[in-house]
């Protein structure tokens, strides 16, 4: 997950209390962490509500990843924010949700995009990875846990 | 099978299904493969070389990974697999996860 959730993106604690507030506060921390243009905000934004109208990324046990495809980057990226009190987000098993990945990747990269993908579906399914993400309330802490878990599909 | 006889009904079936989405299987197309597969009662595992998941979880299939050009396992046991394999190779083979419409409806 080092490899492509940005650290200086990464929200402890989101404020937002929905689906598109906490996909805009993710967006803006890319942002602010120089991935994207202030006037690219709104467009990377509606094409991740607009993939979220074709049915939920919130893939159960609490997590949700939605994602897009963008031009104007130069590799796959992803940041984390953590919801203390939970978001609707429509997911498979009605859940709130409470981490979510958010993902923007290269229309012409679709490797690094499934990886991610299989990283993340990989880890949710783990309790103690959960509970200790969970229990971060600092970006550092996060990162920390992200650095010391190894992506699956490296192991092979 | 309770006579120690094998069962022709529950032989498993299996194709090879070559991955011709140019996303690769994302999640949307995972998500609709697994609910196609979900309207069958046989039981569906893909593999993907050394690794075989159950066919009914997106989320299993997500874990593969499948790139464009991903040659899959297809194996379908159970009364209906006759049925089942041609839908699921084809739910699999789909260019894009908008041409499933048809098969998850």
């Amino acid at each position: 997950m080092k490899n492509f959730l940005v650290r200086d993106a990464l929200i402890p604690s989101l404020a937002a209390t929905t689906k598109e507030g906490a996909i805009r506060e993710l967006v803006g921390a890319l942002q602010a962490a120089g991935y994207f243009r202030a006037n690219e905000v709104d467009h990377v934004v509606n094409e991740i509500m607009r993939r979220e109208g074709l049915g939920s990324t919130g893939i159960g046990r609490g997590v949700a990843i939605p994602h897009s495809r963008y031009e104007g980057l130069p590799r796959l990226i992803g940041t984390l924010g953590l919801s203390r009190n939970g978001i609707p987000f429509d997911s498979i098993d009605s859940q709130d949700v409470r981490m979510v990945f958010l993902l923007v990747s290269r229309p012409d990269q679709p490797g690094p995009h499934l990886h991610a993908l299989e990283t993340i579906v990989r880890v949710s399914e783990s309790d103690e990875f959960i509970n200790r993400l969970m229990a971060c309330t600092t970006r550092d802490q996060i990162w920390e846990l992200i650095e010391s878990t190894p992506d699956p599909w490296n192991r092979e | 099978m309770e006579n120690g006889q094998p069962d022709a009904e529950n032989s498993p079936l299996r194709a090879t299904v070559v991955i011709r989405n140019p996303k690769g299987l994302h999640m949307r197309a995972a998500l609709a493969v697994a609910r196609v597969a979900g309207r069958f009662q046989s039981a569906v595992t893909i593999r993907k070389q050394d690794r075989a998941v159950n066919g009914k979880s997106g989320l299993m299939l997500m874990t593969l990974a499948a790139l464009p050009g991903t040659e899959l396992e297809l194996e379908v046991t159970g009364d209906d697999a006759a049925a089942a394999l041609p839908v699921l190779a084809e739910a699999l083979a789909a260019p894009s996860a908008d041409s499933l419409g048809s098969l998850v409806n």
